[in-house]
């Protein structure tokens, strides 16, 4: 997508509100669906998009443009899905049961299957989940994924890769 | 997948999109001092601190008004006890009364009484 050229021309000017106001309206639903697919729930989907517009409006007076607006407010999102899901892990490893269950998603109309993939896929170490979520649900390219999660291509090939074996190993596909 | 697995509540993006552009006015709410700002109200709030504590203690020592305060009778009785009273046998010894270098030198306690009173006792706390 090509952004505005008055985007960066504002963040120059130090016009910080209405560029905040432009991101929201061009922004919101891309990455509200990018955030859903990484945490499945809509409720945890909505408190990552929250608290990644507040980092955007702290962190926007120091952003230097030289990524895209787009590439710098998903690798936000994602350093919010990793500390969401690495939230809910530790509760699962402390409690023994997950603190927000799919199951009880009134917004989650997904299949026995897919609910069973998230069971399987929540298991993994959360950057394993992150890269096989981007990759398996989103087909996002690694060089793409490389700038996003700030991780070599080769690393992420490697973490899919263990991913996508456990994942089968759990469901006795190896 | 496709978004027909994950439904959002209706009308969400348009409210999400009001609430978040609420984040700018909510977030300059929140006042924040700068630096120098905090040094100075933290020197400020000790001052008044010291400044406190030393009328509360001066106005606290000022005897003659405390002294004031305190009935007469209680003061009486204040003076009149004494612990020497209570136990004067306790009191009356004197030092030259005692031989200390005997003492020293004498097995004061029996051994096996010692011994066996502490087997009794410390296994109370154990």
């Amino acid at each position: 997508m090509i952004e505005p050229k008055e985007w960066k021309e504002w963040l120059q000017e130090k016009r910080f509100e209405p560029l905040f106001n432009a991101l929201v309206d061009q922004f919101t639903e891309p990455l509200y669906w990018q955030a859903r697919k990484l945490v499945a729930r809509h409720d945890l989907a909505d408190d990552v998009l929250q608290d990644s517009f507040i980092s955007v409006w702290k962190a926007l007076p120091n952003f230097k443009a030289e990524s895209n607006f787009y590439t710098w407010l998903f690798r936000i999102v994602s350093n919010q899905c990793f500390a969401c899901l690495k939230k809910e892990q530790r509760y699962t490893e402390i409690n023994g049961n997950s603190l927000a269950s799919l199951n009880d998603d009134p917004f989650f109309n997904g299949d026995k299957a897919l609910l069973d993939l998230h069971k399987a896929i929540s298991k993994l170490p959360v950057k394993q989940q992150l890269v096989f979520k981007l990759r398996y649900f989103e087909d996002m390219p690694y060089n793409e994924m490389s700038k996003v999660l700030e991780t070599s291509e080769g690393a992420l090939k490697a973490s899919y890769h263990h991913a996508k074996e456990k994942i089968k190993k759990s469901f006795h596909l190896d | 997948m496709n978004n027909s697995e994950y439904k959002i509540p209706e009308g969400y993006f348009t409210q999400k999109k009001a609430a978040l552009k609420q984040i700018p006015q909510q977030e300059r709410r929140i006042f924040k001092l700068p630096r120098w700002q905090k040094g100075l109200t933290m020197a400020a709030s000790l001052a008044l601190l010291i400044a406190t504590g030393i009328y509360y203690l001066n106005f606290n020592s000022n005897s003659e008004e405390s002294l004031n305060k305190v009935s007469l009778s209680a003061l009486d009785e204040f003076i009149s006890y004494s612990p020497y009273s209570a136990y004067p046998e306790t009191y009356l010894y004197e030092e030259s009364d005692f031989d200390l270098e005997e003492m020293q030198s004498e097995q004061l306690f029996d051994e096996e009484q010692l011994d066996s009173y502490l087997d009794q006792y410390s296994n109370e706390f154990l």
